[in-house]
């Protein structure tokens, strides 16, 4: 077993066995602690704008029938798969906090407006989903409607786990290990072979990823992109030269095998920078350094250049609405959908549309009701998105207000659903990651 | 662990360091004078005097962005300067544990004053130091206790106190975490001013169960039941297990939450037999966070950064002081291994090598071959270096690129 504690505080995406892990400074102990990301995008711009028909309106809502034959021809390879084999790219954009599903993705629910009396988002303001009467947008996530017309975007509202908790770091976890408390390793890092030597293979923006974390390989963390370079007055050669013999003590030699990997991630990644940004002297008011459209603007640079990034988290964070919620909310959705259209317009000018999935997660959804701070208090069941050629349009899963948990909106989906279509589609093995497959819906292609 | 090693152990683990004429001394002393010099009520009470901010440059501004970057550069410089660093450290210790931050709190001031409360509570009876925290303005910013009222509390504080703060999960039910709420409602920041206050038309005083204990309707009854739970002494000293010693196996937690028990909670007992119990064997090797990581090096080599290398480097390497990245802190351990943080290590170290002294023992030891000497003066606790970072250092330029890596060799990095 593998406390809560260990895993996370350890978390950044670094490699490390559970022995390793023993060493941490902070383990053991049954309360959690997070190394989860951060950082929250602010500006805003109104818009609301209903997409207008179009003939290739998804079909909406609703979960349908679970697809008998739906395993696409990559999974069964082997544990083991060279995992940049079939060129894909995975984005995760991780919205720390809990992002507040029935603003972001609104119900045409009579018992959401009586619930929110002072919050709800005014009909009038709505973006419409072209062929859907009961859902409709946030007023800021209007740039997103242009993928839903496409089929190219997919929502999952009620996406949770069950017997949630409405613990950041309880909730989180289970996102990260996928529920599986036994493991030391994240879904994702725990898919990957020890193949997977390019340096930014998997790259972490913003904040280290929890799900990354794999004892094969280390991911690559980059929480200030402007400053991630080595200096002047030290060399590479010189840092490298620490790295061999390696060393008997474990610890020393994880430091060493640290450097080498942090060596191979700024010499790729140094093509991708722009000369021109300039990180200042500067404290942020914002929960950590990187904000939405400057990480998504640095995936699309990693997805679309030559340098083997096949995994991808940005985290941000900002999400935790407990007050404030309209503003601040208005503001974090603007990022989200600026970011999202500008990252799939990038990709789609590169021709990597159909090679790219973009999925965002959050730790859960909000409460239903308002409290009297002007926000929500932490809920259950939230909601992700999807955007990239290979997503099939539509709302796949629903969620029943009139059936809520204490409360919360119910989880109707398990996470580990979207999981398996995305390990599926990255030529992963879900079984892997997952200890079974969890494909009673289908939402992507193959 | 011979003397040499326990003084440089202490002093890295509950302090920054010691520069080295200074560690010579206190290995002279000896560790067990050393851990009671650090812990003497009177060293204790002059270091807290010794308030490092003015408040002249700390108005009571919303996103005071110079105030902000001050007050995290006078706190980092006093860090690096001050000759007992105890109070210090705890204060850092207990900023990682009851957190709060800048992106949210918004005011510099109310985060210095946070660090105070610290500062001057952090060595004391922990029951204090709770009462206080849970009033705090920047707290009561940070976790929305401003905006709870009795009619609709908000549950972020509650929720925390239990989770993060106080007990661990698996100690409480969601119905302690709203009758928290409850009891806690009432206070709030006055803006423009900075002070707590509370109204008592905005608070709910029903008596209610918390934590198993009848009655419970406002901050000391809350604190109270806290306090008297069986899972605070074990939680509290695991944490600190966990900082100072690197481990938190049970058998070493246990003595040491029996003697915070049995001290009433006073945090100086556990912080003695913290450090008592590592000098005597279970200490586990740690990897020092940035900000430590960059107060030590600084103090050993005499350098003190100023100017944007010193912010952008610790933002890049992941740690900015009173910007913590959420409720839980900052990550430890291995996270401090990551990409970023490496490259960033490097480029401070660049940087404090380049700041430093001609004649700091340190800088001296790197101009010549003598890396024993250069291990040494940068008060590692063993005699010298691992195979690789010797011959990398034989290898490197004397000088300046030499010491900078020195401070990026493992065994500088990992205390």
């Amino acid at each position: 077993m593998f406390s809560r504690r260990q895993f996370i505080h350890i978390g950044a995406g670094a490699a490390v066995t559970a022995a390793l892990a023993a060493c941490s400074s902070k383990t053991g102990s049954s309360t959690a602690d997070v190394t989860a990301g951060t950082s929250e995008p602010s500006t805003g711009a109104p818009s609301s704008g209903a997409s207008p028909a179009s003939s290739s309106a998804p079909t909406s809502t609703a979960v349908t029938a679970p697809p008998v034959s739906s395993a696409p021809d990559t999974t069964t390879v082997s544990s083991v798969i060279s995992p940049s084999t079939n060129g894909r790219t995975l984005v995760i954009v991780q919205l720390n906090g809990g992002n507040d599903a029935l603003n972001t993705l609104v119900p045409a629910d009579g018992r959401y407006r009586d619930a929110r009396p002072t919050l709800a988002i005014p009909e009038a303001d709505l973006v419409a989903l072209t062929g859907v009467a009961d859902w409709s947008l946030h007023p800021k996530l209007a740039p997103l409607a242009t993928y839903w017309d496409a089929g190219t975007a997919a929502f999952l509202p009620g996406i949770g786990f069950g017997d949630p908790d409405h613990s950041h770091f309880v909730s989180l976890d289970r996102w990260w290990r996928a529920d599986d408390l036994s493991a030391s390793t994240g879904w994702l890092g725990r898919s990957v072979g020890a193949d997977s030597t390019a340096p930014l293979y998997a790259t972490a923006l913003g904040s280290g990823a929890p799900l990354l974390r794999s004892d094969a390989f280390q991911a690559a963390v980059v929480i200030q992109p402007d400053s991630f370079a080595f200096p002047v007055g030290l060399s590479e050669d010189a840092l490298r030269g620490l790295t061999t013999p390696v060393s008997a003590d474990q610890l020393h030699a994880l430091a060493q095998r640290s450097m080498l990997d942090a060596i191979g991630a700024v010499d790729a990644f140094a093509g991708l920078l722009d000369p021109a940004a300039d990180a200042g002297d500067d404290v942020s008011y914002r929960e950590g350094g990187l904000d939405l459209i400057q990480g998504l603007d640095l995936a699309a640079r990693l997805v679309t250049s030559n340098v083997g990034a096949r995994i991808v988290v940005v985290s941000v964070g900002g999400f935790d609405t407990h007050s404030n919620q309209l503003a601040t909310h208005d503001a974090l959705l603007d990022d989200l959908a600026k970011g999202i259209d500008a990252f799939m317009q990038k990709v789609a000018a590169a021709g990597a549309s159909d090679k790219t999935l973009l999925v965002t997660t959050s730790e859960f959804g909000r409460r239903v009701g308002e409290n009297a701070s002007g926000g929500f208090d932490h809920g259950a069941g939230g909601l992700s998105m999807m955007f990239g050629g290979a997503v099939i349009g539509g709302i796949h899963s629903e969620i029943d207000l009139g059936d809520q948990l204490d409360g919360d909106v119910r989880p109707t989906l398990d996470p580990r659903t979207m999981y398996t279509a995305c390990l599926d589609w990255l030529g992963l093995d879900p079984v892997v990651a997952l200890g079974q497959r969890y494909d009673d819906v289908t939402l992507l292609t193959a | 662990m011979d003397d040499r090693a326990a003084v440089s152990w202490i002093h890295r683990r509950a302090g920054f360091g010691l520069a080295p004429a200074d560690l010579d001394a206190a290995v002279a002393r000896g560790p067990a004078a050393e851990i009671e010099a650090l812990l003497a009520a009177d060293a204790v009470s002059a270091a807290v005097a010794a308030d490092p901010w003015n408040d002249a440059d700390l108005p009571i501004d919303i996103k005071d962005r110079q105030a902000a970057i001050q007050s995290i550069k006078t706190w980092l410089d006093h860090m690096t300067a001050t000759s007992t660093p105890l109070v210090d450290r705890m204060a850092w210790l207990w900023h990682g544990h009851f957190v709060s931050a800048l992106d949210k709190v918004k005011i510099a001031r109310l985060m210095v004053d946070q660090v105070r409360l610290f500062r001057s509570a952090g060595l004391g009876s922990f029951a204090d130091l709770l009462h206080a925290v849970t009033i705090d303005p920047a707290m009561l910013l940070y976790l929305d206790g401003t905006d709870s009222t009795g009619d609709h509390p908000n549950e972020n504080y509650a929720r925390e106190v239990l989770e993060l703060f106080t007990l661990g999960l698996g100690t409480y039910t969601e119905d302690d975490v709203k009758a928290g709420a409850a009891a806690l409602t009432g206070w709030r920041v006055r803006r423009g001013q900075g002070v707590a206050e509370f109204v008592a038309r905005r608070h709910d005083d029903t008596p209610r169960t918390y934590l198993g204990v009848d009655g419970v309707h406002d901050v000391d009854t809350v604190v109270a039941a806290i306090m008297g739970n069986e899972a605070l002494a074990g939680s509290i000293a695991r944490m600190l297990a966990g900082e100072i010693l690197g481990t938190t196996d049970d058998a070493v937690v246990a003595p040491l939450a029996a003697t915070f028990a049995a001290s009433n909670f006073d945090i100086a007992e556990l912080m003695r037999a913290t450090l008592e119990a590592g000098v005597a064997g279970p200490s586990q090797p740690i990897v020092l966070g940035p900000v430590p990581w960059l107060v030590i090096a600084q103090r050993v080599t005499g350098a003190g950064l100023k100017g944007r290398v010193l912010l952008t480097g610790l933002r890049t390497a992941g740690q900015v002081p009173m910007t913590p990245p959420n409720v839980a802190g900052w990550p430890s351990g291995a996270a401090w291994f990551g990409s970023s943080t490496v490259v960033a290590r490097a480029t401070l170290a660049a940087a404090v090598a380049a700041g430093a002294p001609a004649d700091n023992p340190a800088r001296h030891a790197a101009d010549a071959d003598a890396l024993d000497v250069l291990a040494a003066a940068l008060g590692l606790p063993s005699p010298t270096f691992g195979a690789a970072s010797s011959a990398a250092l034989a290898a490197a330029a004397p000088g300046v690129e030499r010491l900078a890596l020195a401070l990026c060799t493992p065994e500088f990095v990992i205390a």
